[in-house]
């Protein structure tokens, strides 16, 4: 039985966009489309779909009263709504929720985005079976694998610890959905499988709730220097070099033990302080920090790296992936560094994208407060 | 406020290449394109009683295309794509940009209301954003080409102090 997804949006570009995410996300798809939110009353009247894909500003009729009337209707209201908009305010997401949605996604979207949501979606909707089923977990804590190279998952398993169990999948869009099920330890995904597929699976993973504590890491051929680049501009600075020993790997795991990365309110402020480790090992701890900040309500937050001299490149990478992802939640950054010849350099890159650069955690907390 | 809405604007036209056509551009300050040949551009509006702003993307129509195909999933597909779908794009674009700009901008007490965003296509044309405003206009850089993101930020207007 095919998947009958509509799609309620008066850009058509959006309406095309949707029909191939949606595509993508079951064996067999039949799209509906709808210019505004009467011509989708008209359709779900002749047509029931699975789900709707509403918009909220359209001309005729808006998304807004097209949910209402879907929601006061018994024989339409059981359908389950995503709205997808550019409206992103509080009080907007929290009205249509009272009014029974579903899910809300914010354009821009990714295509892995889409998939997850509405899979997740389809799922608590009874309609699992639309998508096809999640591989069975392990029980306790587990690496995700996104890798084609049944000898690389098994050096992988070899280097792991015992306990912990391994899933490996080599479709990215599968594995978004088994980090949705359940968060793993970490997610090695082999950059090989395409790396703007694997770039946009990490950057979405990292912006799901479920990532918290989750770290990245980019397998890639040790003699691949391009794309070794590549993936630390994308902040992956994490990499699985192959063919790699089992110690390699264990030195992997233990960088994650060392990366210390404290968190503490001060004020209205969240100081978000990286200890030890280098920037790799904290990439994702702080970056999980950052959520929490954001999570607890602190517009406001400062980063303090350790004052330990890393390369150019990988400092690079790390500020830019800080700002990017604090830039994203809302929240207002200041960053510290004892280092002159850091904060000299912070300011004349790009990194920080215009943010300000202070010596000590109370002058910025004077920043802040002023 | 200025700054504020030029950061808002940049970053969100970044996300938008980069999430959903997977292009991410380099930009640079410069002073808006001398429109030669054929281009494409989307323009919205956005305003509370405190503020008002409106945000041009300019696109040459080959790049506009290219974008169109790339948004849609399909790089290679840039020359089949109509023109009503290449205008519907680059108006959506727009949208998303301004999108983003509100979320920054507005506020619970003062939201920023949205236009339905406008696209105008030709040759040799130039888009006046009229009035006392600032300023700010950016040079995004692709593989296949440069568009503009250009935008003005109008101070409210001032009533007379025993006015009407």
């Amino acid at each position: 039985m095919p998947l009958k997804l509509m799609t309620v949006d008066d850009s058509a570009t959006i309406r095309r966009i949707v029909a191939s995410c949606a595509a993508g996300l079951a064996p067999e798809v039949e799209v509906l489309e709808a210019e505004h939110g009467q011509r989708c009353l008209d359709l779900v009247a002749r047509s029931r779909p699975d789900i709707i894909i509403l918009d909220i500003n359209m001309p005729v009729m808006g998304g807004e009263e097209c949910l209402r009337r879907l929601k006061e209707n018994p024989e339409t209201a059981a359908i389950p709504v995503v709205m997808l908009t550019t409206e992103s305010e509080k009080a907007v997401v929290l009205r249509m929720l009272r009014m029974g949605i579903a899910q809300f996604m914010i354009k821009p979207f990714t295509r892995e985005e889409f998939g997850e949501k509405v899979g997740a979606v389809l799922e608590q909707h009874g309609l699992a079976e639309l998508i096809g089923p999640l591989p069975l977990l392990p029980p306790g804590e587990y690496l995700l694998v996104v890798e084609d190279k049944p000898k690389v998952i098994e050096q992988i398993r070899a280097g792991a610890p015992e306990a912990w169990g391994i899933v490996a999948t080599a479709d990215p869009r599968e594995a978004l959905r088994i980090l949705g099920a359940r968060a793993p330890i970490a997610v090695v995904a082999n950059l090989g499988l395409g790396p703007e597929k694997v770039f946009e699976m990490f950057a979405h993973m990292r912006r799901t709730p479920e990532r918290q504590g989750v770290r990245y890491v980019a397998s890639c051929l040790r003699t691949n220097e391009d794309l070794q680049a590549r993936a630390r501009a994308h902040g992956y600075l994490q990499l699985l070099l192959k063919p790699f020993t089992p110690e390699e790997m264990e030195a992997l795991l233990r960088g994650w033990r060392r990366a210390d990365v404290r968190a503490t309110p001060s004020g209205d402020a969240y100081v978000i302080q990286a200890a030890r480790g280098r920037f790799s090992e904290q990439a994702d701890a702080l970056l999980a920090a950052i959520d929490r900040a954001a999570e607890e309500g602190f517009v406001k937050i400062l980063v303090e790296l350790s004052p330990v001299d890393q390369a150019d490149q990988e400092r690079a990478a790390m500020w830019k992936l800080i700002a990017d992802h604090a830039s994203a939640l809302g929240v207002r950054a200041i960053y510290v560094t004892r280092l002159e010849k850091v904060r000299t350099w912070l300011r004349a890159g790009a990194e920080t994208r215009g943010l300000p650069v202070v010596a000590e955690v109370t002058e910025g907390l004077a920043a802040l407060a002023a | 406020m200025l700054e504020l809405v030029s950061e808002a604007a940049l970053v969100g036209a970044a996300d938008v290449f980069e999430m959903m056509a997977r292009v991410r551009p380099a930009a640079t300050e410069a002073p808006g394109p001398r429109v030669q040949g054929t281009w494409v551009s989307g323009i919205v509006g956005l305003g509370s009683e405190r503020i008002r702003i409106s945000l041009v993307v300019h696109f040459p129509l080959e790049l506009a295309r290219d974008l169109t195909a790339r948004l849609l999933g399909d790089p290679r597909g840039a020359r089949g794509e109509n023109g009503h779908l290449v205008r519907d794009a680059v108006g959506e674009i727009a949208n998303m940009i301004a999108g983003r700009v509100k979320s920054r901008v507005g506020s619970d007490r003062h939201p920023l209301a949205v236009s339905l965003p406008a696209v105008v296509e030709g040759r040799e044309f130039a888009i006046a954003q009229g009035g006392r405003a600032e300023r700010f206009s950016y040079r995004l850089q692709f593989p296949s080409g440069a568009c503009w993101l250009e935008g003005a930020v109008f101070a409210p207007e001032r009533r007379p102090p025993n006015g009407p």
